[in-house]
């Protein structure tokens, strides 16, 4: 499902305009990005966390080429999902 | 930093930034995480714009892979979006990230949230697991702040970058004492990559200070004695008394810069009283300072015995003259020329006397004939003039 239509089923979900959901998931993804960036866990109940990890440099090895490679730290964020999101996953 | 947004401080914020009510955010939510759910259960993966992918898994204890949109990822990283992968030399080991992995296992877990109380379903378990999942920021990368030192072994390389740094943390403790005894001492460590560059450059102002305040000093004594030298050369060439006692100037070859006026001025009346003297006249002045015959000298023999009663000498000085002495004994400087004629034995060249020349001094109504001072003292400048004539 692409982003369009997950926006117009979400629009029909909460009857409202699709513009306004679009604008609302927006602001969602952003509240998402502002909190993850400042390496905070979004926990949303029934559905999973929005978690940010650091991670420290490391050395990659490239093993075809022996070539080692130096990698900087960065953050990266992850969706942990919850247990019933899994079970509805599962069973579905 | 580090905390756990629960679902309420969730819609706050959903709410604040939507520029919606709470209730709205909240069914927003709700909303969303019922169709992910829904659509995820239908084997379907969703892609959200700026949010990420979510699609199914195989694996069993992970069914839902998230996969991060591109514009949230590089929002996330954005403290450290400037750095990027670099190849390492062979130099540098793997080892030397051991320390800066220790940190990361060590790390403590993060503060458990009061809200947690507030979640209404029961999902403690997802909740619970994030503070294990939570790192925290290695202490040891505000360490290469601190350290002051570079590494020349290590190529230059960004901050956070602190493997290499490593191996030179472990030396540092050892090197910050033989580093003072380096600088002090002999160099005994062979560590010299750790070297306190603050410390030399303070010794080398140390040892600059001392110059610093020698320099002017020295600047001074150098000006005293160029004014000092300034001082005689001034004094060498002004002619002064002091520097007379110094310096003697032989006063006798210098004529008198009275006479050399005067004879100047009486110049042209020098041939007018040649013609107006007489023979007898001359025989006369002659005659006086000789011995005369008989007759003359029957006539003289009563001045002789009075000349010789009158007759004074003098001596010429370094700083007495001719002219000295005619001012001396006939309170004029012109009548000079008496003295000097009645000592032609004696003296040629009136400006050349030696000092100690011993004259005599005759009375002055011997060559001062005239009736009037002022026909004497013009025919003693011509005299003087006539004088001169033979030696200049």
């Amino acid at each position: 499902m692409d982003n369009k239509t997950f926006t117009s089923r979400l629009a029909r979900a909460l009857d409202i305009d699709p513009k306004d959901a679009a604008e609302r998931l927006e602001a969602f993804a952003a509240v998402i990005a502002e909190r993850t960036a400042d390496l905070d866990t979004i926990a949303i109940p029934g559905f999973g966390n929005f978690t940010s990890t650091k991670h420290e440099e490391s050395i990659s090895t490239d093993l075809a080429t022996g070539r080692r490679m130096l990698l900087p730290p960065q953050i990266t964020v992850d969706f942990v999902p919850g247990s019933m999101l899994k079970k509805k996953v599962r069973h579905e | 930093m580090n905390k756990i947004i629960t679902l309420p401080s969730l819609v706050a914020l959903l709410a604040e930034k939507a520029g919606i009510t709470h209730a709205e955010a909240e069914q927003f939510i709700n909303a969303f995480t019922t169709l992910t759910g829904d659509v995820l259960a239908s084997a379907e993966q969703i892609k959200i714009k700026g949010i990420g992918t979510f699609h199914l898994s195989d694996i069993g204890s992970s069914p839902i892979v998230f996969m991060p949109d591109t514009d949230l990822a590089a929002k996330v990283n954005e403290p450290f979006s400037f750095f990027e992968a670099v190849e390492l030399n062979d130099g540098v080991t793997e080892e030397m990230l051991a320390p800066a992995n220790q940190p990361a296992a060590e790390l403590p877990e993060p503060e458990p949230q009061p809200e947690h109380e507030h979640e209404p379903e029961t999902e403690p378990e997802p909740a619970i697991e994030i503070p294990e999942q939570e790192p925290v920021p290695s202490p040891e990368i505000p360490e290469p702040e601190t350290e002051p030192d570079p590494q020349p072994e290590i190529e230059p390389e960004p901050q956070p970058q602190a493997e290499p740094e490593i191996p030179e943390q472990e030396a540092e403790p050892e090197a910050d004492t033989p580093v003072h005894e380096e600088i002090n001492n002999a160099p005994e460590e062979t560590v010299n990559n750790v070297v306190d560059n603050e410390e030399v450059t303070a010794q080398e102002d140390d040892d600059n200070t001392p110059y610093n305040s020698f320099f002017p000093t020295y600047w001074v004594i150098w000006a005293a004695v160029v004014g000092i030298l300034i001082g005689f050369a001034i004094g060498f060439f002004t002619h002064d008394p002091v520097m007379d006692a110094f310096f003697p100037i032989e006063t006798e070859i210098i004529s008198d810069e009275t006479e050399a006026e005067e004879n100047t001025v009486a110049a042209l009346d020098s041939i007018i009283e040649e013609i107006t003297t007489t023979p007898a006249q001359q025989a006369d002045t002659v005659a006086e300072t000789k011995p005369a015959p008989q007759p003359e000298v029957q006539s003289q023999a009563q001045p002789e015995p009075a000349a010789a009663e009158t007759e004074v000498y003098d001596t010429i000085t370094k700083s007495c003259f001719l002219t000295t002495l005619a001012y001396k004994h006939y309170g004029k400087k012109d009548y000079w020329v008496y003295i000097y004629m009645d000592n032609t034995d004696k003296i040629r060249n009136p400006d050349m006397v030696r000092p100690g020349t011993r004259v005599r001094i005759p009375p002055k109504s011997k060559y001062a004939t005239a009736p009037t001072e002022e026909e004497n003292l013009r025919a003693a400048r011509n005299k003087a003039a006539e004088i001169y004539r033979k030696y200049k």
